[in-house]
């Protein structure tokens, strides 16, 4: 059986060529495989006799022996596949049943029937590489567009960078300038500004003094209901605010306490100058009668109920700086008046009347000088910010011949089952479901990666949102050449981790070699027995 | 020695068996249980899982990744992301819009899908399956109502397989008609079958749900996954017309569960420690019936590096069940993905994985047979060694090869203890070394050692050849690997049959005994049997021959013929070229040295 098994198989008879090459051996290495010599297995470590070549059992360790069987484990057989392209496939796959050369010479046993397809393979792969060529010249053709946009984009910009250059120095040299002239017209302002301001403020502590002593004579001839123009304990404990403790009457010892030492008598004099601080938290003004009109402001000891309008800073000191010349009339809010009176008119109590005339040419002359600096500065940032684009742009890696520049502030959606994918090159790739929802980052740009020999290979998101139980998302995005820019084949192969396809002209590099071994093997004719 | 049992519920039915040997307890605990059925020799190839391959397209990419990285592969398997939203016996037509044009193309190169059916039903009147057992009121009760637990799907009700006519329901659900996509090269994962109830106490279903008659959850817990499990398996019987085994990985088992398949050690992690207790554990479970198991390689949760992932895969060569799994968290770790190193060497465990295949199925026809499980702690050979007793580390796969394959990280040497005494002999499987037995030895490794060691006195047989899948070594031919004890003799099993249907119950098999004494090899009959296979003897190697022979002649038939062989002197290896027998027939080999 065996030697049955070796005459069927070894014998094979190229038409064209001198001498039979083994079933599975490329004409490369044909030369090897001497009919009628013994063979030496390729890795040398020894020799066999030619009978035993493809005999179906592994004499060479390297499996050079069985090219046309399986019984190597580290074989390879060679299909010639007439009319397509010659493939070299593990010799393992020889005579198991699957037909994996095209024209079906692993399967030479015929347990399976295969079909000869290289000729429709053959014809199906000229096609594609025909279509393939015109894909890249096509694309190359764009991709030179784009390499010029990127080249003029840079060039220009570069020129932009020369003239702007020595603007943005001129507009700093003028900004610095104005600037020492408004801080010379700041400093008279300001110390001018200081002594009115102090002025106002002492203007106004004696007028709350004077206040508060009119209060202090309110309640002082409340209180002497005898009106012997003195307040005694007797008139103090007739006074119900004065019951400390809420027991009802009003003990001697309660005054006492209030007034802190024991009082038999007070005249106005000491009721204000000593006891007023310590009674007026306590004491009660009588209640206005309602058909009167509202009381003075002098009047309300008690602020609580205007404390929404008036308990804000606008009484603080630090309130001058933003009083200007003329008094601020407060936003008095209309709808807390219960009546429907229009709010009362400032008064001098209020606020701080206008800077004197001096003050105030002081204060015009800065403001034109603030105005004059400020419009400088922003000139000078609006170039500056120009320059620093132009630089980072000019820093920014547009690819060999800056094909990607046309990409720049584009962006690329791709619609899988679930979402919308948004590529935009050198920025971020996104996520968001399709039936609406909120964006998801997938990553912001961060560098290109290698594929293969090319260095601009794909581009890596990274550091987008972070996944529950996982890494923050990240995206890698292939590039590819085509005749456009679009995006496709989105997939997850890790949780949170996304690649995606890119095709686009800018990746299409070179015109497709013609002369390449992947030509269809048409002169090698073989027969077998 | 004093032990202690509490069961949650009834009372303890304790049996009592007498040995003497652990071969002789195998036997009578199956008589009790039940034996391993026979798996179909797909079943023992590798494994390739991942929760998920998300769609179809990934399914063909990790089949055309296997094929051009020429790595034996027999099963993918989807996991529950592939279903109509954890409707299990549906699938998620965005992503398996044509499930039959994906199993089409698995099986162009021998190759079969597993899907996973989950035993918790979606809540959803809309979902056939869940509607049909709702009208047929065969769900599992609790408080009256049907009982509402939280799984994947959600709210999931829970079919009550300790009913025969809920079995028999499910079983029938498994036709190629009514599962849709499925086909003969379609076979099933039950996972969740304690089962999970995500919301329930210990993560299962509440001990006072009421099944069938009465009885309560607490009374037929383990029987739950048992059931889910023995109906699944029936299911896959019945689809084929009863013609073709089954294969259903289950993930709770219990006594007698071996019937019905496959289970493996759960959701382990890919951590050193992990690996290492994957040998006792697999060993336990041998040991108490549970014979095809074995852990998820590289473990699921957690990302491997890429020497634990490859050291997982050596080791698991030697273990029943071979699956590759991980978690939908994990990164990838498809053995192209790791480094060349790592893939080349994972390559060649999985072959060697694939060689052996022969003895693994004739040891699980043994299996089915006697009960005596593939994977054996040393003490089941040596059962008079107490350095076995504990051992943990090194185990007997069959009676023939001890594995101590390296579960250390950064290892550069392993210690293993060569079993026996003066009488035994082993040789390293690498190199045919000869180490006698009785020792202990300290070998250095290196990542690509896979330390394992064959047994003198005993035949191995192997098919050396390197295939997709085992579906293209049907009628491969056949190598013996011949390791003589110090005796200069050996014996060994081979079982055939066509690797998938039932026919073997019929004598439809070759159950083949080899014998070597005193220089003569000889095959024959154990059983008279009808069936015929294609195969051939390809090669013998005989190791531990002393010396060298002068002549082989193989006699078969009537007729003689001499064969050519090679000897290698340090070794005392014996090749013998091309016996071209058929495995069939009966032969003798005699080997003269003068």
């Amino acid at each position: 059986m065996a030697s049955l098994l070796l005459a069927f198989c070894v014998i094979v008879l190229p038409v064209f060529a001198s001498e039979p090459i083994p079933r599975g051996v490329s004409r490369a290495k044909g030369s090897f495989y001497k009919a009628g010599v013994p063979f030496k297995c390729l890795d040398g470590s020894q020799t066999i006799p030619f009978d035993q070549i493809n005999d179906d059992y592994c004499d060479c360790a390297d499996g050079s022996d069985e090219p046309g069987t399986s019984a190597c484990r580290n074989g390879r057989f060679y299909c010639v596949n007439k009319g397509y392209k010659p493939e070299s496939i593990p010799s393992s796959r020889v005579s198991d049943g699957i037909c994996d050369c095209c024209d079906g010479s692993d399967e030479y046993d015929q347990k399976v029937k295969c079909e000869n397809t290289c000729i429709e393979l053959g014809r199906s792969m000229r096609e594609e590489m025909l279509a393939m060529k015109k894909l890249v010249e096509e694309g190359y053709r764009i991709r030179s567009e784009y390499a010029a946009q990127g080249k003029t984009a840079k060039l220009e910009k570069q020129e932009q960078l020369v003239s702007l250059g020595p603007k943005r120095e001129v507009l700093g040299q003028t900004k610095d300038e104005l600037m020492l002239k408004k801080e010379a017209a700041e400093q008279p302002e300001k110390a001018a500004k200081e002594v009115h301001e102090a002025w106002w403020k002492e203007q106004k502590a004696i007028r709350e003094a004077e206040k508060e002593k009119a209060k202090a004579a309110e309640a002082f001839a409340q209180l002497d209901t005898n009106q012997d123009n003195l307040v005694s304990m007797a008139e103090m404990q007739a006074r119900a605010e004065f019951d400390t403790n809420g027991d009802g009457t009003v003990s001697e010892e309660e005054v006492t306490i209030l007034l802190t030492e024991a009082v038999d008598t007070m005249d106005l004099a000491q009721f204000t100058d000593t006891y007023w601080e310590l009674i007026k938290k306590v004491y009660k003004p009588p209640v206005v009668e309602v058909q009167e009109p509202a009381p003075p402001a002098p009047t309300e000891a008690v602020p609580p109920p205007t404390e929404a309008t008036t308990g804000d800073d606008e009484d603080d000191d630090s309130d001058f700086d933003e009083v200007n010349s003329t008094c601020i009339q407060d936003d008095f809010d209309e709808g807390d008046d219960d009546n429907e009176e229009a709010p009362p008119p400032p008064t001098e109590d209020n606020f701080m009347p206008a800077y004197p005339e001096e003050t105030q040419v002081l204060m015009s002359v800065a403001d034109a000088a603030r105005e004059e600096y400020n419009k400088a500065e922003k000139e000078y940032n609006e170039v500056d910010r120009e320059i620093q684009d132009i630089e980072k742009f000019l820093a920014q890696d547009l690819g060999p011949d800056d094909v990607f520049y046309p990409l720049r502030d584009q962006c690329y959606e791709y619609t899988d089952r679930e979402y919308t994918y948004k590529f935009c090159p050198f920025e971020k790739a996104t996520q968001k479901p399709k039936d609406g929802g909120t964006e998801t980052s997938l990553g912001t740009f961060t560098k290109w990666e290698a594929n293969g020999d090319d260095s601009y290979g794909s581009m890596k998101f990274e550091k987008g949102l972070h996944c529950w139980n996982g890494p923050d998302r990240s995206a890698s995005v292939k590039f590819m050449c085509g005749t456009e820019n679009k995006l496709a084949n989105g997939a997850e192969p890790n949780r949170c981790e996304y690649t995606f396809e890119f095709t686009t002209p800018a990746a299409c590099h070179s015109l497709p070699d013609d002369s390449e071994s992947e030509q269809p093997d048409v002169e090698h004719v073989h027969t077998e027995l | 020695m004093d032990t202690r049992w509490v069961a949650e519920s009834g009372v303890i039915d304790l049996y009592v068996m007498m040995g003497p040997s652990p071969i002789d307890l195998f036997k009578q605990y199956s008589s009790l249980t039940g034996t391993t059925n026979l798996p179909p020799i797909f079943s023992l190839g590798y494994h390739q899982s991942r929760w998920n391959y998300n769609d179809e397209a990934d399914v063909k990419q990790i089949h055309d990744n296997y094929e051009l990285h020429d790595i034996p592969l027999d099963v993918v398997w989807l996991d529950i992301e592939h279903t109509d939203g954890k409707r299990y016996f549906t699938w998620d037509g965005g992503k398996f819009p044509t499930p039959h044009d994906m199993v089409a193309k698995l099986k162009s190169t021998g190759r079969k899908l597993v899907t996973i059916v989950d035993p918790h039903i979606k809540r959803d009147d809309n979902y056939h399956i869940y509607k049909e057992l709702k009208d047929k009121d065969l769900f599992v009760k609790r408080d009256g109502k049907e009982f509402d637990g939280w799984c994947w799907p959600g709210s999931s009700s829970y079919p009550d397989f300790t009913r025969a006519d809920m079995r028999s329901w499910w079983a029938s659900k498994f036709n190629y008609e009514d599962y849709k996509g499925t086909s003969e090269d379609v076979y099933t994962w039950n996972d969740m079958n304690e089962p999970s109830v995500f919301n329930g106490p210990e993560i299962t279903m509440h001990k006072d749900a009421v099944h069938a008659d009465g009885w309560e959850h607490r009374d037929v817990h383990n029987l739950y996954g048992f059931y889910v499990h023995q109906a699944t398996s029936e299911g896959l019987v019945q689809r084929s017309g009863g013609s073709l085994r089954p294969f259903v990985l289950s993930r709770a088992f219990y006594a007698g569960s071996q019937r019905h398949g496959a289970v493996w050690t759960g959701d382990n992690m890919g951590e050193w420690s992990h690996l290492k207790i994957s040998i006792p554990m697999i060993l336990s479970q041998s040991v108490t019936g549970i014979t095809f198991t074995g852990a998820d390689v590289g473990g699921f949760f957690r990302n491997p590096s890429a020497e634990l992932v490859t050291r997982w895969y050596q080791t698991a060569a030697f273990t029943p069940f071979y699956r590759a799994h991980s978690h939908l968290d994990t990164r990838r770790r498809e053995p192209w993905l790791l480094p060349e190193e790592n893939r080349n060497i994972i390559r060649d465990a999985i072959i060697t994985r694939y060689q052996l295949l022969p003895y693994w199925y004739t040891l699980f026809y043994v299996n089915e047979k006697e009960g005596i499980p593939p994977a054996r702690p040393m003490w089941v050979e040596f059962p008079k060694d107490p350095n076995g007793f504990a051992e943990d580390e090194q185990f007997m796969l069959g009676p023939a090869i001890l594995v101590r394959t390296v579960t250390e990280e950064g290892a550069t040497g392993v210690n293993v203890n060569f079993a026996g005494d003066g009488y035994d002999v082993w040789y390293s499987a690498d190199d045919f070394r000869r180490i006698p037995g009785g020792s202990k030895a300290y070998l250095p490794v290196t990542l690509a050692s896979v330390p394992h060691f064959y047994r003198g006195g005993y035949i191995v047989p192997r098919k050396d050849r390197v295939r997709r899948s085992t579906t293209q070594m049907t009628d491969d031919p056949y190598t013996l690997i011949v390791a003589l004890d110090s005796k200069g003799a050996a014996e060994g099993q081979l079982y055939i049959d066509d690797y998938k249907s039932f026919q073997y119950r019929q004598g439809h098999y070759l159950y083949r005994k080899f014998s070597f004494t005193n220089s003569v090899l000889t095959s024959s009959a154990i059983d008279s049997t009808t069936f015929r296979t294609k195969s051939i003897l390809e090669s013998v190697k005989i190791v531990g021959y002393s010396s060298k022979p002068t002549k082989v002649t193989l006699s078969s038939n009537g007729v003689n013929k001499e064969l050519s062989f090679r000897y290698e002197e340090g070794t005392q290896l014996l090749t013998v070229r091309k016996p071209a027998v058929n495995m069939s027939d009966d032969w003798t080999m005699t080997i003269s040295t003068q």
